[in-house]
């Protein structure tokens, strides 16, 4: 059983959050990206937490290399189940569409394994991608990721979304900054001001 | 420090510090402005808000101008672009205008510093390249710099070889004519070593005594600038032998930038055994010439590939046409008298086809009439094109001239003989009417006359006419067949009888002077043959009469046979034979085995040659064997034209 009220690390941040907490991140490039991605990942198996990544144009080799530096083998961590690593395509445009049901189940389902294997906590992080905006489904992105806070308020994965600056125009970052309650600020977790609570927003 | 306003919330606060934080992390100003406006709009009081940059200012519903909020964006202190913010609580909203404003400001600066960022990396791009282009143009110059010095270098090499290997002689002359350089083919022929020329006075080394004033003279002249380079000369050289050379110049002014002559380059070469050839060839030429005048003959060659047609001096003469005048087929065509023309033409396109072109014809040249013979030898590649050929024109009008006169004058003589041959028959025929009168009055009288010494004198004068009658009727048939008037008759006859009574007729005399005469006819021979009877038994009766006239001892042998598809008739004797030289003539009319025996054995001399005109007429060929005192064998076969019962037969 996960304990909703263990503090987790998140690795790029000072601060320890309570598990379940739902971050967006803005980057501004790849190493900042990279450099989120792969602490996140390393203190969820250090901590010995399941973790979930779906990711665009991270290899698996940047992975093992940095994992195998902090004395984690990522092979080792497939194979137990620690990592699940996935194409961010392949898990967000399923059936050539965005399918928040279909998302959220799919976390649902990684929820109910962690918890059936023993973890003591769980992880995802998520890279969204651009073309979103133009699949069929995209416009429900942001009801998916009000969505997701609500979810995670009974499944208490600790989840970061990583949203990339230059490949979202200005008003849709700020609207994907207005469904995340916590964001990252150059390294730094903080409360969203401009989050609407999921019933306010699904409710509008 | 800074007072906040009690209403100013630090939700509102965090929201624009959050703005202005993340506001820097979009792409470009666009998205910057679009996200503050996003962020603005979730300020406490705040309905939309948007930017104006540029056209009328939009209308968004029941706002008024009063609750709008502009919050100018400058750069440079110019006004970029108006963030207007449409206020639907002023009273939640005012309080933040302060810091709405500060944000504007900051997010000015952010543009700016993009900007300039952007400038700078754009300027940093046109430098870089810029750098980068001047340096590959420095790069490339300095490429082609270096590949224009080896070239150079190349080429003075390549140069210096060419003039070493070249086989002519390269000389420069300074100013006042002495030797700057020489190559080794110049020092060679002049026996030198090069640096044993280098620096000594040209003329006084290589020209012959007597022409280096004059030249001297030219070459002041050339230097001085008062005369042209003379671009080509031809002049004599003596090598250290003493041998001269006539080399041919080609020469050039070397001058420096600013015009100084600074002195001559000439390239030499030895024409010396070129010129002798050309002097021998030209001589050879006259022989040629002077031999075509003398003969008559010119020649011409045709060249396809190089379209050219030469004619030789008497090619020209024979046509009366100026040397060098244009050739072409039509014009030699219509020198060609016109009667002819059609004939040359056919002519010259069959040889144009490989057959040979070998023709006599006439030319009308300056009015009158040329016989010319025309020969030409034409050249075919392998598929039958022409190539060229070579051809003779020969003005043989003197020699057809003659031949003409020598036809005329046969001509001339064969009408002359035919109008005796005529004059012959006639006046034979006319002298044989009153002498078979006069026969016939003769056998009349010898039933009148009686007593021995008339029937003597009477037997003497009817001999004499008899032969006179013989001798008449010969005359008589060699003259018709001398103008072409004897008839050769076909029909059929008994061979054998018509032998038999020939040889009947000589039996007797023969008997009387002691020989005895046989007659052979082969078995296999027909009985009947087709053939002229008479003038067979004519021939006949002459070389029987003969044989026995001939032969005082010993036999006479007649035999006829058949041989392949003639019959052979031979009459062999025994008698005095005839000699080498007699043997040349005896078919010659009035010609007998020897004049000396003419007398004392009598005859016309026609009989002989009657006898040839004869057997030939009748498609025969008549020969004699013989040796003095040893008898002589006259043979003559005739073809053997077997007849057909269809074909009516003389008995």
């Amino acid at each position: 059983m996960i304990d909703c009220s263990a503090y987790v690390d998140l690795g790029f941040a000072e601060v320890r959050l309570p598990a379940g907490s739902h971050i967006c991140q803005i980057y501004r490039d790849e190493d900042e990206r990279n450099d989120a991605l792969l602490k996140f990942l390393l203190h969820g198996l250090r901590a010995g937490e399941c973790n979930a990544c779906f990711s665009r144009d991270i290899s698996e080799e940047t992975l093992r290399t940095h994992f195998s530096h902090n004395g984690i083998s990522l092979d080792e961590s497939v194979r137990s189940g620690a990592l699940s690593l996935a194409e961010a395509e392949d898990i967000y445009f399923k059936n050539g569409r965005f399918d928040p049901d279909l998302m959220l189940d799919s976390l649902a389902a990684f929820y109910s394994r962690a918890v059936n294997e023993g973890y003591r906590a769980a992880r995802v992080i998520g890279e969204m991608l651009p073309e979103i905006i133009h699949c069929p489904g995209g416009e429900r992105l942001l009801e998916y990721e009000s969505r997701v806070t609500l979810f995670l308020r009974n499944h208490p994965l600790t989840t970061v979304c990583q949203y990339d600056a230059h490949a979202f125009d200005g008003a849709t970052i700020m609207d994907i900054l207005k469904v995340h309650p916590m964001m990252v600020v150059r390294g730094t977790v903080i409360h969203n001001p401009f989050f609407v609570a999921p019933e306010d927003f699904l409710g509008k | 420090m800074t007072t906040i306003p009690s209403q100013v919330s630090a939700e509102g606060l965090a929201k624009i510090l959050l703005i202005q934080s993340m506001a820097n992390q979009m792409s470009d100003e666009k998205a910057i402005l679009d996200f503050v406006c996003r962020g603005l709009e979730e300020m406490p009081g705040a309905g939309r808000a948007y930017v104006k940059d540029a056209g009328p200012t939009p209308e968004h519903g029941h706002t008024s101008e009063a609750a709008r909020c502009r919050f100018p964006v400058k750069l440079q202190g110019k006004k970029f672009a108006e963030i207007i913010v449409e206020v639907d609580s002023p009273e939640h909203f005012h309080p933040y205008l302060s810091f709405i404003q500060n944000l504007c400001f900051t997010v000015a600066v952010m543009l700016e510093e993009k900007w300039l960022r952007r400038d700078n990396e754009r300027h940093h791009q046109e430098l870089e390249l810029r750098v980068e282009e001047r340096t590959r143009q420095l790069r490339e110059e300095v490429r082609e710099r270096e590949a224009a010095e080896r070239r150079a270098v190349a080429e003075k090499l390549r140069a210096e070889r060419y003039l070493e290997v070249a086989e002519a002689i390269t000389i420069e002359l300074d100013p006042l004519g002495r030797i700057a350089i020489i190559n080794k083919w110049g020092s060679e022929i002049l026996g030198y070593a090069p640096q044993e020329l280098i620096g000594r006075d040209w003329l006084d080394v290589a020209i012959p005594p007597e022409q280096r004033e004059p030249i001297r003279e030219v070459l002041r002249e050339i230097v001085s600038g008062n005369l042209g380079p003379l671009e080509y000369f031809e002049n004599e050289i003596v090598t250290r032998d003493g041998e001269r050379r006539l080399i041919a110049w080609h020469n050039a002014l070397l001058r420096a930038e600013d015009g100084q002559i600074l002195g001559t380059l000439s390239f030499g070469s030895d024409i010396t055994e070129s010129k002798a050839a050309e002097r021998l060839l030209r001589i050879k030429q006259n022989d040629l010439d002077h031999a075509q005048a003398v003969a008559h003959l010119g020649n011409w060659r045709l060249n396809v590939h190089s379209n050219e047609l030469t004619w030789s001096d008497e090619v020209y003469r024979i046509f009366g046409v100026e040397k060098g005048s244009l050739l072409t087929y039509a014009m030699f065509l219509s020198f060609v008298h016109p009667e002819d023309r059609a004939f040359v033409d056919t002519q010259w396109k069959a040889a144009m086809n490989g057959r040979p072109y070998d023709i006599d014809h006439r030319i009308i040249v300056n009015g009158g009439v040329k016989w010319v013979r025309e020969k030409a030898e034409l050249e075919f590649d392998e598929r039958g094109n022409l190539l060229g050929g070579f051809g003779t024109v020969q003005d043989i009008t003197d020699r057809k001239q003659l031949e003409f006169d020598l036809l005329d004058s046969m001509r001339a003589a064969e009408e002359a003989n035919r109008a005796k041959s005529q004059f012959l028959a006639n006046m034979s025929h006319e002298l044989r009417t009153p002498l078979t009168v006069i026969m016939g009055a003769l056998g009349l009288m010898g039933t009148k006359i009686e007593g021995p010494e008339l029937q003597q004198l009477l037997g003497m004068a009817d001999d004499s006419a008899d032969q006179l009658l013989r001798i008449i009727t010969e005359l008589l048939d060699f003259s018709l067949i001398d103008a072409g008037q004897l008839r050769i008759d076909e029909r059929s006859f008994d061979l054998r009888k018509c032998t038999q009574q020939v040889v009947e007729m000589f039996t007797s005399p023969a008997r009387g002077k002691g020989i005895e005469i046989d007659l052979a006819i082969s078995p296999d021979l027909p009985v009947f043959i087709i053939g002229d009877p008479n003038r067979l038994e004519q021939v006949l009766k002459h070389l029987v009469e003969n044989a026995v006239k001939f032969t005082q001892r010993g036999r006479v042998e007649v035999s006829v046979a058949k041989h392949q598809k003639k019959v052979a008739f031979t009459v062999r004797d025994t008698g005095i034979g005839i000699s080498p030289s007699q043997m040349k003539q005896i078919f010659d009319p009035f010609t007998q085995v020897d004049g000396s025996m003419t007398r004392p054995y009598g005859g016309t001399g026609l009989g002989l040659a009657l006898s040839k005109e004869l057997v030939e007429l009748m498609g025969g060929k008549i020969q004699v064997q013989s040796e003095l005192g040893h008898g002589s064998t006259f043979t003559f076969s005739l073809p053997l034209k077997v007849f057909h019962k269809k074909e009516k037969v003389d008995f």
